[in-house]
């Protein structure tokens, strides 16, 4: 088997804040494969988003800092403690990244194909005056339709969908291995959430590209993923394929997530929300961390459980995980 | 869409100009009571205790003295109406060319302070926030603190203690500069580099004693701006795509932080004109604020009249130019 295209290792990222250290990413380990879309979901606050941020040093730093002995590698170069210029010509040419709000992540005073062009040129894809044309091809590609209008225009003429199709545009420009997608379409109405789904995963199938996709939304996940980890409180409890994770969720607090949704196995049945609510980051409990929370607490939770093996390719950081048949499901 | 969409620009400039216009009549208005009610009149400079009571009112009545002070008001708005400030009284011409005589020399100052201050404030505090708490940071800041808390006409003292007289008597510099007037005396004699480069001589000291106070304020409000700015999700969108470092702060971020900074120049204007009034007195700068200054002391009432009015129009005017500069920093700005 090949490398994967991207490794994670026991990746900390810690914040050292004046309330205390958050540490929001405190040890997690995953791979993309080359072609592989895997996805990352949680509750807010989780350490998600920061994992994402994390892989190319862009969080908030100070007070975050990525701590000794994580490990980064795409294509099997260290990223972390890497040289800041080497990391500036990876980003956006070998990992293309998009966002959450994506009218607030377009520069409100530069018109949109500008923006585009600007992420060719600092790769050196050529001059301004080669780049502009070729933003024009990338923002058709992304269905901009009326390129020589929409282009022009700056991003408050442009409504949420159309900022993140540009904001798309503009993350895959130098051809990405690897697109990382923070909760593209959280902040978009429903019908434009579907359309932007459909972009990204055409994109991906044209470009081979791999896409680490984050996002709270379980419908998006089994619409888009062909892995996914589950985290909480910093820590990944529970990885699997899509339909592993879906059918047969291991850690309760999977189960948990799975139960929230108004309509995943519980026709006509009441929702059952996950009681309480993430613990501050600067105070994650001991132990199991979902342990206050988990409807099958037990004293032996006291103490963490290692992400276990029940399976091929599975992992589930659970005591009751660790019996073959003792799956926490309900 | 292919040019920018501003709404009605020239409409806008239109209505803000004629909107300005009871503005700037209300403050001479203001001002024409507050002058004339003022104790002493002009002619008291020129009567001697032995002349006659009729002299003495013969004088008053050329002044035009004699009529009550709503009287006059009225007189003096048909005039300025017609264009005419009438005649200054210790100039012996008439206002409009003397205005016109310090006219320059005021803009030549002030618009000097005020480009260099904008500017090298943006950049300090462009700087600071680039270096947000380091020895960089902090040191710029108590040098912007210094200067933003400081009078200008004591720095002006200050500067003319130091860099003329000390520099150029006591301490024997190579470098030192002329502490008074716009020209050397030998100026008509100069080649015209050297008229250059006497003009420039001049205008170092009342510059940096007029820009240094002002810049001091800019550096600590653009810090904040950029700052600001910093933090938005658009910068951290310029680096994901692999932009430099250097050109995310100056090609996005300053470029945003400028925005607020337009606002800031309408509110510097009277500041820099008050400014201009202390610092050319002090160094004998032959502008408007010198002539308003002997106008007063002379009570010289059409001269002290006609300078607030061209003071208040100019301020009226730069406050116009900076809301129509939002136009060319911010394209989310409409004018309708």
């Amino acid at each position: 088997m090949s490398d994967p295209l991207l490794e994670v290792r026991d990746l900390r990222t810690w914040f050292f804040r004046r309330d205390g250290l958050s540490r929001a990413v405190d040890g997690v380990s995953f791979d993309v494969a080359e072609g592989e879309t895997v996805g990352i979901v949680g509750e807010s606050g989780c350490g998600k988003s920061v994992t994402a941020l994390s892989l190319l040093g862009l969080h908030p730093s100070p007070p975050g800092r990525v701590m000794e002995g994580s490990s980064v590698r795409l294509r099997g170069e260290e990223l972390v403690g890497a040289d800041p210029s080497r990391l500036r010509e990876i980003r956006g040419r070998d990992v293309g990244m998009i966002f959450q709000e994506p009218a607030a992540a377009l520069d409100p005073v530069r018109p949109v194909r500008v923006q585009v062009a600007e992420a060719l040129v600092v790769h050196g894809r050529g001059s301004w005056r080669a780049a502009l044309p070729r933003s024009d091809e990338l923002l058709a590609e992304v269905g901009l339709g009326d390129v020589a209008r929409v282009g022009r225009a700056y991003p408050h003429q442009l409504s949420g969908g159309m900022c993140q199709r540009a904001m798309i545009a503009m993350a895959v420009a130098c051809e990405p291995a690897l697109l990382i997608a923070d909760e593209p379409t959280t902040a978009l109405d429903a019908t434009v959430q579907g359309q932007i789904l459909d972009l990204l995963g055409g994109l991906r199938a044209r470009r081979r590209m791999s896409m680490l996709l984050i996002t709270h939304d379980l419908g998006v996940v089994a619409e888009m993923c062909d892995r996914v980890l589950v985290m909480y409180a910093g820590r990944i409890v529970e990885t699997g394929t899509v339909d592993q994770l879906l059918d047969d969720p291991r850690h309760p607090y999977t189960v948990g997530l799975l139960d929230s949704l108004p309509d995943a196995g519980h026709a006509g049945g009441r929702l059952r929300p996950i009681g309480g609510s993430v613990p501050p980051s600067t105070a994650w409990p001991t132990g199991c961390r979902f342990r206050d929370r988990c409807p099958h607490a037990m004293p032996r939770c006291r103490s963490e459980p290692d992400l276990a093996v029940p399976g091929e390719g599975r992992h589930v950081r659970c005591w009751l995980a660790e019996t073959p048949s003792g799956g926490a499901g309900a | 869409m292919q040019s920018l969409p501003r709404g009605h620009l020239s409409r806008y400039a239109l209505r803000r100009i004629l909107g300005a216009v009871p503005l700037v009549l209300g403050i001479s208005t203001l001002l024409f009571f507050v002058v004339n009610l003022a104790p002493g009149d002009p002619a008291s400079y020129l009567i001697s205790p032995g002349m006659s009571a009729e002299v003495v009112e013969r004088i008053r009545t050329s002044f035009g003295l004699d009529d009550p002070v709503p009287v006059r008001y009225l007189k003096w708005l048909g005039s300025v109406a017609s264009g005419d400030l009438g005649q200054s009284f210790s100039q012996g011409r008439p206002v409009v060319d003397v205005l016109a005589s310090a006219l320059p020399a005021t803009l030549l100052l002030s618009g000097v302070a005020l480009v260099l201050s904008f500017m090298i404030g943006t950049v300090i505090g462009a700087l600071q926030a680039a270096r947000h708490r380091t020895a960089v940071d902090s040191t710029l800041s108590f040098f912007t603190l210094f200067f933003y808390s400081m009078p200008s006409f004591w720095l002006a003292l200050m500067m003319m203690l130091v860099f003329s007289y000390a520099a150029s008597t006591l301490w024997g510099w190579p470098i030192w500069f002329p502490a008074s007037g716009i020209q050397g005396a030998d100026y008509e004699a100069l080649s015209a580099l050297g008229k250059l480069r006497d003009r420039g001589m001049h205008l170092v000291l009342p510059a940096a004693s007029l820009s240094l106070v002002m810049m001091g304020g800019i550096a600590r409000f653009a810090r904040g701006s950029m700052l600001e700015t910093i933090r938005q999700d658009f910068i951290r969108t310029a680096r994901a795509k692999g932009v430099p470092e250097r050109a995310v702060l100056f090609r996005h971020a300053l470029r945003n932080a400028l925005i607020p900074l337009v606002t800031l120049l309408g509110l510097y204007l009277p500041i820099l004109f008050a400014g201009t009034i202390f610092v050319e007195e002090i160094f004998a700068w032959p502008g408007m604020g010198r002539t308003v200054v002997g106008a007063i002391q002379a009570r010289d009432y059409p001269l002290v009249m006609g300078g607030g009015l061209l003071f208040a129009a100019l301020v009226v005017i730069g406050n116009l130019v900076a809301d129509l500069l939002y136009a060319f920093v911010d394209p989310r700005v409409r004018y309708d």
